[in-house]
């Protein structure tokens, strides 16, 4: 028997995000934005989910006059992120992927 | 009629609601590929310190070609006079860079292993220096032609632990070649010590820069 995949992480958007921020200290909108195929719209709604879920941090100042926001994953965040990969990996190793 | 309309709005929805489901649905190979390319996204910012490693191995590889050429070859007062301008100046040009660089510029990004890099950085500058100091306490006077492959261990140490903290191996492997020039460097001459730290330098900081940079750079969307 396979362990539930979260629904929250298992999506291109937020698993990217996830992924992205996870091994970094906090990273910018505009670097998501950057190296993430999706709009800014999309990017702020998948943001506001992951956040809604405590899974990361959402920090809005200012820099230059210009709004500036910063995220970065929550120790919550982070063992959801893990419980998923371990799922996963427990997956693809029954299925002979990996 | 308000009927119709509601159905038709219903079925909108649902519309809506099967076309996101179908969006946020992941193939096994999506998967992957996803994870391989955030990860990747989330190590480029670290391999961007490449241009570090470019600027410092020009500086140091030039710098000790030049001491080689001024040791075998004959030169006039002036060209070593400007050599010496040139090197406090490209001296101050790197510390310059280095700080703007690692403090000063705005980085979208902060990751958790700048700080030990920079640690592991500021440590081996400091033990470059006590060397010397302990050196000259031993012998009353600096011995160079100890020193410097005594330099090199420290520097190749320097550059397989961050090839460690980086998970860029190249790094950790230049770290290794480091340490086999010091062990050449420690049977030649002051004089042949230059020439082979010029080479080090460029085989260990040059080339894992650009290699480094130019992944950075590296287009690479999820």
């Amino acid at each position: 028997m396979f362990k539930d995949l979260d629904p929250l992480l298992h999506s291109q958007v937020r698993l990217s995000i996830m992924t992205i921020l996870l091994p970094l200290k906090s990273a910018e909108f505009s670097y998501l934005l950057e190296n993430i195929e999706t709009t800014k719209g999309n990017l702020s709604f998948q943001i506001s989910k992951l956040k809604e879920a405590g899974y990361i941090q959402v920090k809005k100042s200012f820099r230059n006059n210009y709004p500036l926001t910063t995220l970065k994953t929550t120790p919550k965040g982070a063992d959801a992120y893990k419980s998923y990969i371990e799922a996963i990996s427990e997956y693809f190793k029954k299925s002979g992927k990996i | 009629m308000v009927c119709i309309t509601n159905l038709f709005n219903f079925t909108d929805k649902l519309l809506i609601m099967k076309l996101t489901l179908k969006h946020e649905e992941l193939s096994e190979n999506e998967l992957m590929a996803t994870l391989k390319h955030a990860l990747a996204i989330s190590r480029r910012p670290l391999l961007e310190d490449g241009i570090l490693f470019i600027a410092w191995g020009i500086v140091f590889s030039l710098g000790f070609g030049f001491k080689y050429y001024e040791s075998v070859k004959l030169t006039s007062r002036l060209m070593r006079n400007t050599f010496d301008v040139l090197s406090i100046l490209s001296a101050l040009a790197l510390i310059g860079l280095t700080i703007y660089f690692l403090f000063i510029r705005n980085r979208k990004v902060r990751s958790y292993e700048a700080i030990p890099t920079r640690m592991v950085w500021i440590g081996i500058i400091i033990a470059h220096n006590l060397n010397v100091v302990v050196t000259n306490n031993f012998f009353d006077q600096v011995n160079f032609s100890m020193l410097h492959p005594l330099q090199m261990i420290l520097i190749g140490f320097a550059l397989f632990v961050t090839g460690g903290i980086y998970r860029y191996y190249m790094l950790s492997v230049s770290g290794v070649l480091m340490w086999i020039a010091a062990l050449v460097c420690a049977r030649y001459e002051l004089t042949d010590q230059f020439l082979v730290r010029s080479i080090a330098d460029f085989v260990c900081f040059i080339i894992p820069g650009i290699l480094m940079y130019m992944q950075s750079k590296k287009t690479a969307h999820v």
